[in-house]
C-alpha cells in the first residue's frame, strides 16, 4: 500500500544498495535531501496528469500547508481517494529507484 | 418608424419595469399577505421546528435517525415550497380583485382602465414569482444550514447527493457512511465526543459516484442491516502498526458487526460471479502471499463455475474463515492455513471433472458422454494454452531484458562517439578550422571508424532482437484471443438446451426474475426523490415489460454488441432503477470482457494506464491547462461566427501553403531556415523508442540543439497564430506537438542530462564518492529547477502574449467609450492649431496606434449626428415627448453616455431612412443623401467594417 509508504526508507534503500559510505552525517543529510527532490519532481512529471485539477489544487493547498513536507507524502494523504494512483506510484517509485541506482552505479564505475 | 417605435416602448416599457420603485411599490402591497399575524407565527413554528431538529441531528447517535431526520426536514421543506407561494397567490388575486372593484379614475375610459389593471397584473405577477424564488433560496438555505454546511452546496449537488444516497439500499448506505468515515472527511461542525459520526449531505454529496460503484462492485453485500462504520485504521495484533481499511478487513469487519457471517449468508452476498471474482481479486491484490493460490483458484473459478456448486461454495466458504483467521493472527498460522487453503484447492481441482459436476445430459436427460468427452478436451487445451501463455511470457521477459540491455550498450557507443567527434573537432578547430589535408596535418579518427562499426553492429543486432520481439509479441496476443474465444465457445456450449447445467438455469431464471420483481416493487420507493432534471428521462415510454424484453435480448449477442446496446440504453429512454440496471449490466459486461481477455488481475490494467500516463506526463501540463483556457476565452470573447470565420480563413491559408499536418509545418519552418535542418527527420509521430533510436542514429544532436528546435517549434506555431488566431488545426498541431514534448522529447532530455551531470563530474580519488555523488545531484536538482523556471517562463510569455491579442479584439469594442473624449478633446485641439490633416492623422496614430481608424469612425459619425440636430431632435422625441430642442438636448447626452452605438447607427437609421423615402431603398439613400444623416451613416459605416477586421474601401 501506498500509504505506508516511508520516503526515508525508501532513500535509505537507494543509498544503501548503491554502495555509498561515509560516517559524515550531514553529508549523508544532504544527498538524502537531494535524492528526495529528484524523486519528488520526477513522481509529479509521472502523474500529474492522472491528478484531477480538483486534486491538484488539493496538493498545492496542502503544499502551501505543509511547504518542508516531501510531496510523496503530501501525495499519501489524498492517495486513498484516487483509484488507482497508489499502485502507479509504487510503479514508478520502483523505476525512479532502478534510474537512480544506474546513475550512481555508472558514476562509480 | 414601426420598428423604432416598438423599440423605443420597449425601452419605456423596460425602464418603468426595472425602476426599483416601482417594483418595491408592488412588493410592499403584497406584503402585507406574508407580514399578517398569522402567517408569521407559522412561520415561527416552522423555524423553531427546525432548529430542534437540527441539534436533534448534531446529537443524533445513529445513522438510521439521521435518515428520519433527513425526511423529516425534506417533508416539511416541501410543505414551505408549496403552502407559501399558495398563499401568495391567494393575496394576489384579493388585490386584483379589489383593484378591479376600485372605481374608475377621473377622466379615465374604459381602456385606460383596463390596460392600468393589464399593467398591475403583470407586475403582480413578476412580483409573484420574485417572492416564489426569495423563498426557495431561503428555504434551500434553511436546509443546507440545517446539514451544516451554510451555502457552499448547490442545490445540484444536493439534489444528485439525494438521488444517490436514495438509489443505494441500507447496506449500502451503511458500507458508503463507513467509507466516508474512512476517508477522513469531517463535518462541518464537531460531533458531540464519543459518538458515531452520523453521515452529513457533505460527505454524500463529496462522495464521487464511481465510489459507490466500486461498492456495487466489489462487496455484493445487499441488505445486511445497519452496521458501525468501519473504523479509520485497522491495527494488526501482532505489529505496533495500524493502515487503512482494505476490502478484506470491509468483509471481515462487517463479519465482527454481525457476529453471524454464516455460511448461508456469505453465498448470500456473493452469488453474483463478478463479485465472486472481485472478492477473490481484492484478497489477491491485499495479500500477496496468497497471490499464487488465489491465481490458480481463479482459473478454477474460470473454468469449472464453482460459484454456482453447494458443495465448492463451502469450500470457498471455508477459505473465506482459513484467511480471515489467518489475517487475524497475523502470520501464527499462517504455513498452516496455507497448507490448508492448498488441500481444499486440490480437492476442488480433483473433484471437478469427474465427480463434482453434474453429468452433462442431452435433450432426454441421459448422460452425454460425447460432450463430457468434448468438454474434457476443452478443458485440456485451455490448460494448455495457460502454460503456452506463462511460457511466452517468460520469453518476452527475456527478450525485454536483452533490448534493453543492447540499448543501454547502443547508447553508451553514442556518447562515446558524441566525446570522440568533440575532440576531433576540438583538434580540427585548433589547426584552424582548415581541412586537415590542406594543413598537411594527419588526424587520427580511427577510434571514430571503431566505433560507428560498433554501432553499425548493435543495430543491427537489435533489428534483430526486435524482430523476435514481434514475433513473441505476435504470438502472446494470439494465444490469448485463442483462449478468449475457447472461453466463449465452451459458455457457448453449457448455455444450449442438453448442455446446461440445470442449476445454472434456475439461477439465471431466478435473477431475471427477481430483477423483473424489483423494477415493479420498487420503482414508486425508487422514483420517489428523483432529480426534476431526470423527471423527463423517468417518464419515457418505455415499459418494465419493454426493459426486461430487451435484457433478455442481450445475452444473445456479442459482448461488444451488447455494451453498445446497454450504453445508448443507459443514455437515456428510461430513467432511475432501470438506467441503474443498466448501468450495473454495463460493469458485469466490462468486468466479463476483462476476463475473457484474460485480464484477471487489476495490475495488468493499471500498466497500460501507465503507459498513457508516461506518454502524456510532463512537466508543460500547466501551460497546456492555461493554453486551452486560453481557447475557451477567445472563443467567448470573439464569439462563434467570427471562430468560424477566422478558421476558414486560415483553413485557406494552409491550404495556399500546403500545410496539412503538423509534419507539414515542422517541414515548413525547416524549409523557412529555422537552421535545424538536422531536425528535419523528426516527426511527431514518433515514439519514445523511436526518438531513442532516432538519437542513437544521430549522436552528433546536442541536448541543447534538441531543445532550441521544440523552442522554435513553439515561436512557429505562436507566429501562425498572431497571423491568423485561433483554429482547430493549430489546436490539432499544438496538442501534437506538446505530446511530443512531453513523452518524448522531455524524457529523453531528463535521461540525458541526468547521466550527463554523473558523467561530467571527474572523479577524484581522494574525495568521498557520495560527497561526488551529493554535489552531482544538487547540480542536476538546480539546473532542471532553473530549466523549468525558463519553460514556464516561456509558456506565461506565450499565454501573456496571446491575451494581448485577444484585448485588442476586445479593446476594440470597448475602447471607443473608453477614449473617445480624449480623441476628442485631441481632435478639436489640433483643429484649433490649424493643424493639417496628415499631422493629425499621425498624432492619432501615435497616441492610439490601430485604434485610431476605429475612433476616427465613431468620431466623425458623432459628430455629424450632432450637427444633425433635426434628426438627434426626432430621435430624442421618440425617447422623451418634448419640445425639439429639449429633446435633441436629451438625445445627445444619451448618446453621450453610448457612444458606441452611436458607432452603429446606420444599423437601426436605415430602416427609418427606407420608410422615410417612401418605402423605397433608393428614395430612403436619396434622403439619407439629402439629410446630412448620410454622412454620419457612410463615416459609421467605415467604423464598423474596421471594428470586423474588413477593410475600409
Amino acid at each position: 500500500m501506498i500509504t505506508e509508504f516511508n520516503i526515508t526508507t525508501y532513500v535509505d534503500d537507494i543509498i544503501a544498495k548503491s554502495g555509498l559510505k561515509t560516517d559524515d552525517a550531514d553529508l549523508l543529510d544532504e544527498l538524502k535531501a537531494q535524492l528526495m527532490i529528484y524523486i519528488d519532481r520526477r513522481l509529479l512529471e509521472a502523474i500529474s496528469d492522472h491528478l484531477s485539477e480538483q486534486n491538484v489544487a488539493r496538493l498545492e493547498n496542502l503544499a502551501n500547508e505543509y511547504p518542508e513536507e516531501s510531496k510523496i507524502n503530501l501525495l499519501t494523504m489524498i492517495m486513498p481517494e484516487i483509484k488507482g494512483l497508489g499502485e502507479m506510484c509504487l510503479f514508478k517509485l520502483d523505476e525512479i529507484k532502478e534510474d537512480l541506482l544506474y546513475l550512481i552505479g555508472k558514476f562509480q564505475s | 418608424m414601426i420598428f423604432l417605435n416598438r423599440m423605443l416602448k420597449n425601452n419605456r416599457f423596460q425602464n418603468q419595469f426595472y425602476r426599483p420603485s416601482r417594483t418595491i411599490y408592488y412588493l410592499n402591497r403584497i406584503n402585507p399577505a406574508l407580514t399578517n399575524p398569522e402567517t408569521q407565527e407559522w412561520q415561527k413554528t416552522v423555524t423553531a421546528e427546525m432548529s430542534s431538529l437540527r441539534e436533534k441531528e448534531l446529537h443524533s447517535l445513529t445513522l438510521q435517525g439521521s435518515l428520519e431526520l433527513r425526511n423529516e426536514i425534506l417533508g416539511i421543506r416541501d410543505d414551505l415550497a408549496h403552502t407559501i407561494p399558495q398563499m401568495v397567490d391567494y393575496n394576489i388575486n384579493e388585490l386584483l380583485r379589489a383593484q378591479v372593484e376600485k372605481e374608475r379614475f377621473p377622466g379615465e375610459t374604459q381602456r385606460q382602465r383596463r390596460r392600468r389593471l393589464r399593467g398591475h397584473k403583470s407586475f403582480l405577477q413578476r412580483a409573484q414569482k420574485i417572492l416564489y424564488r426569495n423563498h426557495q433560496d431561503s428555504l434551500d438555505a434553511q436546509v443546507d444550514m440545517l446539514y451544516g454546511v451554510g451555502n457552499t452546496i448547490p442545490q445540484r449537488k444536493l439534489n444528485l447527493a439525494y438521488n444517490i444516497w436514495n438509489a443505494l439500499d441500507i447496506g449500502e448506505q451503511n458500507i458508503l457512511a463507513g467509507l466516508l468515515n474512512i476517508r477522513g472527511i469531517e463535518p462541518a461542525e464537531p460531533a458531540p465526543p464519543a459518538a458515531p459520526m452520523p453521515i452529513s449531505v457533505l460527505q454524500l454529496a463529496n462522495a464521487r459516484s464511481t465510489e459507490i460503484d466500486y461498492i456495487r462492485a466489489n462487496s455484493g453485500i445487499n441488505h445486511v442491516g445497519v452496521l458501525t462504520p468501519v473504523p479509520n485504521t485497522v491495527v494488526l495484533p501482532n505489529e505496533n502498526a495500524s493502515r487503512p481499511p482494505n476490502m478484506v478487513d470491509r468483509l471481515v469487519h462487517l463479519n465482527n458487526a454481525q457476529n453471524e457471517l454464516t455460511e448461508r449468508r456469505f453465498f448470500g452476498y456473493i452469488k453474483d460471479p463478478t463479485v465472486m471474482q472481485n472478492f477473490l481479486n481484492s484478497i489477491r491484490r491485499d495479500a500477496p502471499e496468497l497471490r499464487a493460490l488465489i491465481d490458480e483458484i481463479l482459473v478454477q473459478h474460470t473454468l469449472y463455475r464453482i460459484e454456482n456448486q453447494p458443495h465448492n461454495q463451502a469450500l470457498l466458504y471455508k477459505m473465506f474463515v482459513i484467511f480471515n483467521t489467518q489475517r487475524q493472527t497475523e502470520g501464527q498460522e499462517q504455513e498452516q492455513g496455507q497448507d490448508t487453503l492448498r488441500r481444499w484447492l486440490t480437492q476442488i481441482r480433483d473433484a471437478q471433472p469427474e465427480n463434482e459436476n453434474p453429468p452433462v445430459q442431452n435433450e432426454n436427460g441421459e448422460e452425454n458422454s460425447e460432450a463430457v468427452q468434448e468438454r474434457n478436451e476443452q478443458l485440456n487445451r485451455i490448460n494448455g494454452y495457460f502454460d503456452r501463455l506463462a511460457e511466452t511470457k517468460t520469453q518476452l521477459r527475456q527478450l525485454y531484458s536483452q533490448a534493453d540491455q543492447l540499448g543501454a550498450t547502443l547508447w553508451d557507443y553514442g556518447i562515446e562517439r558524441h566525446r570522440a567527434q568533440d575532440a576531433l573537432n576540438a583538434q580540427l578547430a585548433g589547426a584552424g578550422g582548415a581541412h586537415p589535408r590542406a594543413q598537411n596535418i594527419n588526424i587520427d579518427n580511427s577510434h571514430i571508424r571503431d566505433i560507428t562499426k560498433l554501432i553499425t553492429d548493435a543495430k543491427k543486432q537489435r533489428n534483430e532482437l526486435l524482430g523476435q520481439i514481434r514475433d513473441s509479441e505476435n504470438n502472446f496476443h494470439e494465444l490469448r484471443q485463442d483462449i478468449v474465444e475457447l472461453l466463449r465457445s465452451r459458455r457457448a456450449t453449457f448455455d444450449q438446451p442438453g448442455h446446461a447445467d440445470n442449476n445454472e438455469i434456475e439461477q439465471l431464471n431466478d435473477l431475471r426474475n427477481t430483477t423483473a420483481t424489483d423494477v415493479n416493487s420498487n420503482e414508486n420507493q425508487i422514483f420517489g426523490e428523483i432529480n426534476p432534471a431526470d423527471a423527463t428521462a423517468v417518464r419515457g415510454n418505455v415499459g418494465n415489460s419493454d426493459f426486461m424484453n430487451y435484457i433478455n435480448t442481450l445475452r444473445d449477442l456479442q459482448i461488444d454488441q451488447m455494451k453498445d446496446q446497454v450504453r445508448t440504453f443507459f443514455r437515456g429512454e428510461v430513467g432511475g432503477k432501470k438506467r441503474m440496471t443498466a448501468y450495473q449490466l454495463l460493469c458485469q459486461l466490462n468486468s466479463l470482457e476483462n476476463h475473457e481477455r484474460g485480464i484477471t488481475n487489476p495490475e495488468l490494467n493499471m500498466t497500460v494506464s501507465i503507459a498513457q500516463a508516461e506518454r502524456l506526463a510532463g512537466r508543460f501540463k500547466r501551460g497546456t491547462e492555461l493554453f486551452h483556457a486560453t481557447n475557451r476565452e477567445i472563443s467567448e470573447a470573439i464569439g462563434a461566427t467570427d471562430l468560424q470565420r477566422i478558421n476558414k480563413e486560415v483553413r485557406a491559408l494552409f491550404k495556399r501553403s500546403n500545410i496539412y499536418t503538423a509534419d507539414d509545418l515542422i517541414e515548413g519552418i525547416t524549409r523557412q531556415g529555422s537552421g535545424i535542418e538536422k531536425f528535419k527527420t523528426i516527426n511527431t509521430t514518433m515514439t519514445q523508442k523511436q526518438l531513442h533510436v532516432w538519437l542513437d542514429e544521430n549522436p552528433e544532436i546536442d541536448t541543447k540543439e534538441l531543445l532550441l528546435f521544440v523552442q522554435e517549434l513553439i515561436k512557429s506555431i505562436q507566429g501562425f497564430r498572431y497571423s491568423g488566431g485561433k483554429v482547430e488545426i493549430l489546436d490539432r498541431m499544438s496538442v501534437e506537438l506538446e505530446e511530443l514534448i512531453d513523452g518524448v522529447i522531455e524524457p529523453v532530455l531528463a535521461a540525458r542530462r541526468a547521466i550527463k551531470y554523473m558523467r561530467g563530474l571527474e572523479l577524484d580519488p581522494e574525495r568521498n564518492a557520495m560527497h561526488q555523488v551529493t554535489e552531482g545531484m544538487t547540480k542536476l536538482n538546480e539546473d532542471t529547477a532553473e530549466e523549468e523556471k525558463s519553460v514556464l517562463e516561456t509558456v506565461q510569455d506565450f499565454v501573456q502574449d496571446k491575451w494581448k491579442w485577444i484585448k485588442k479584439k476586445i479593446w476594440k469594442r470597448d475602447m471607443i467609450n473608453e477614449h473617445f473624449d480624449t480623441y476628442t478633446r485631441l481632435q478639436k485641439e489640433a483643429k484649433e492649431n490649424k493643424m493639417s490633416r496628415g499631422a493629425r492623422k499621425r498624432q492619432m496614430q501615435d497616441q492610439f496606434g490601430e485604434a485610431a481608424s476605429v475612433l476616427g469612425a465613431a468620431y466623425t459619425a458623432y459628430e455629424m449626428l450632432n450637427t444633425a440636430k433635426g434628426v438627434t431632435g426626432w430621435m430624442g422625441r421618440g425617447v422623451k415627448n418634448v419640445s425639439n430642442r429639449a429633446a435633441s438636448t436629451r438625445f445627445m447626452q444619451w448618446a453621450d453616455r453610448n457612444k458606441w452605438w452611436i458607432a452603429t447607427a446606420p444599423l437601426w437609421v436605415a430602416p427609418y431612412a427606407v420608410y422615410k423615402g417612401g418605402h423605397s431603398l433608393a428614395k430612403g439613400t436619396w434622403w439619407l443623401g439629402k439629410n446630412t444623416i448620410g454622412r454620419a451613416t457612410g463615416a459609421a459605416t467605415k467604423g464598423i467594417r474596421s471594428l470586423f477586421g474588413k477593410k475600409t474601401r
